[in-house]
């Protein structure tokens, strides 16, 4: 592995709630620039405590987390968003905004972010562009089918070019048909450089893609992490 | 490398997206716009009303306080002289502010008029006392001024409301204590009803705080719209109080002449009270949705 390359290092990680819940155990990964890495295992595996760690909605209790050579424990409250600037997050349940149209939804990510009414113009519609739904850009969320919203959220998650789109059970809510269309497009943008983590329940696309795959144990240890792994255990 | 460096340069489109935030947030949520509006309104017409009573009642004791003054009767038979350096040596006080010689015909005069009487002359003229009206500028120094002209030669004796002047002082007193107390309390109160009104607006929007705060916003960059709109709801509800006061005063202050013409000079909403209004709205307006978007931010 390429020491330089590594974008994600976490040293005997692990996360206790302050409910006494343990997340994840003293658990030690690393992922390079530009990979695909599927993270599974059952509900309550700390898989979803995994990305947050690295956008830093959580702290670690115990290890480090470093991100892209910066240790995101060491980050003061007004120094996340500039991390947080530099990832896309896609979730579950999207997380659109039901009262702006495609469009806005995706200039929302940069608007709040101070970005200027050109850099808008010239990114927005090249980010829909490439998720394929420049068409339905003026359309509200309550118009679009489930794996149409799922694109304007990566749409939103990919418009500020992120070094890594951390997606969390991104097919969670969708068929089949469509969960797969998703991860096809996320692959997509895994082939142009981005390095893509995702939490992911489905067996049959963790073993369809033949990927990285880090399984999760019950008591927050790694049970394995395997190149071109598959959805092992009957989890 | 990830760098220090979340400040927000405040452009024109940042400006822009603030205010179009405002305008879409209260549009969307008028209701709950109109409620904390409201709200806002009658929590300062509140303190506007309890303003008024307070600075009304400073205006009564003030007015009955300078009524009573220092009146320094002269003993019999001094010359023009004495009665001149009696004067300059009153005035020398530094809480002096004027005096008036007071002969004993003009005293007689004014007590026939204060009777109503036509013509008393022949009755006991001899009785009244010349004296000097002293005029003194702060009434809590009255009974000092009495005291040092009652030991001055050429005095009689001193004469003021004693027992009305101690009252009065008190009682002024016992009025700004009040008012501070409220005004403090009453915008207390204030903050806590207004900031669970914004907290409702803020609720709707939870949201687009949750994305604002995944996508890298600065917490300064989320506050912002909505300090706006919470001092939007400030300048709109303490300006809707100022006007519903100018109204309520204009309506009593016909009855109150009516019963007392003596208050007619009573102060009604001076610009200074619709200043100090205002600002405690923005205030208020500010800290409600600081202390209200505090709760949604997570780190």
């Amino acid at each position: 592995m390429d020491k330089d390359n590594i974008i994600v290092r976490m040293v005997s990680v692990s996360k206790i709630y302050p409910n006494g819940v343990k997340a994840l155990n003293n658990i030690s990964v690393d992922i390079v620039k530009g990979e695909f890495v599927f993270i599974v295992g059952p509900t309550g595996t700390g898989k979803s405590t995994f990305l947050k760690l690295i956008n830093r909605e959580e702290k670690a209790s115990d290890g480090r987390v470093i991100i892209d050579k910066q240790d995101v424990g060491e980050l003061s409250v007004d120094e996340i968003p500039c991390l947080r600037r530099r990832l896309g997050v896609i979730f579950q349940d999207f997380k659109l905004l039901p009262a702006r149209t495609c469009y806005e939804n995706v200039a929302y990510a940069l608007q709040v972010i101070g970005a200027g009414q050109r850099e808008i113009a010239y990114k927005v519609p090249r980010s829909l562009e490439s998720v394929g739904l420049i068409d339905k850009k003026n359309s509200y969320p309550d118009e679009l089918s489930g794996g149409e919203k799922q694109r304007v959220a990566i749409a939103r998650a990919l418009v500020n070019h992120p070094i890594i789109i951390l997606a969390d059970e991104p097919t969670g809510n969708l068929d089949p048909d469509t969960s797969w269309d998703i991860t096809q497009l996320l692959i997509d943008v895994n082939s142009q450089g981005t390095t893509i983590i995702m939490a992911t329940h489905d067996k049959s696309i963790v073993n369809r893609t033949r990927k990285r795959v880090i399984v999760l144990d019950s008591d927050g240890t790694i049970f394995s992490d395997q190149e071109r792994g598959s959805y092992i255990r009957g989890l | 490398m990830i760098r220090r460096g979340a400040v927000i340069s405040v452009d024109y489109s940042t400006l822009r997206f603030f205010f179009t935030e405002v305008y879409i947030s209260i549009r969307r949520n008028l209701l709950m716009s109109i409620a904390a509006s409201s709200t806002m309104m009658f929590s300062v017409l509140i303190l506007g009303i309890f303003l008024l009573i307070i600075s009304g009642l400073n205006f009564i004791t003030r007015s009955f306080i300078t009524q009573v003054d220092v009146i320094v009767f002269l003993k019999d038979g001094l010359s023009e002289k004495a009665i001149y350096e009696l004067k300059n040596n009153l005035l020398s006080y530094p809480s002096v502010e004027a005096v008036h010689f007071v002969s004993k015909e003009e005293a007689f005069k004014r007590l026939e008029e204060k009777l109503g009487v036509g013509n008393l002359s022949g009755v006991r003229k001899n009785k009244l006392l010349n004296n000097i009206e002293v005029s003194v500028g702060n009434p809590e120094h009255i009974e000092e001024v009495a005291s040092r002209a009652e030991k001055l030669s050429g005095v009689d004796h001193v004469k003021y409301g004693k027992d009305i002047v101690d009252v009065l002082i008190k009682f002024s007193r016992m009025v700004h204590l009040i008012g501070i107390a409220g005004i403090i309390l009453i915008t207390l109160i204030t903050v806590i009803i207004v900031s669970n009104a914004v907290r409702l607006t803020i609720y709707a929007r939870r949201k687009e705080i949750e994305i604002m705060q995944l996508v890298g916003a600065t917490r300064w960059f989320i506050r912002w719209p909505f300090i706006l709109e919470g001092l939007f709801y400030g300048f709109s509800g303490s300006a809707g109080s100022i006007i519903l006061l100018i109204f309520i005063c204009q309506l009593s202050s016909n009855f109150i002449f009516e019963k007392f013409p003596f208050l007619s000079m009573l102060p009604g909403v001076t610009p200074l009270m619709a200043i100090f209004l205002v600002f405690i709205g923005l205030s208020v307006g500010f800290l409600s949705s600081m202390i209200s978007v505090g709760r949604f931010l997570k780190v």
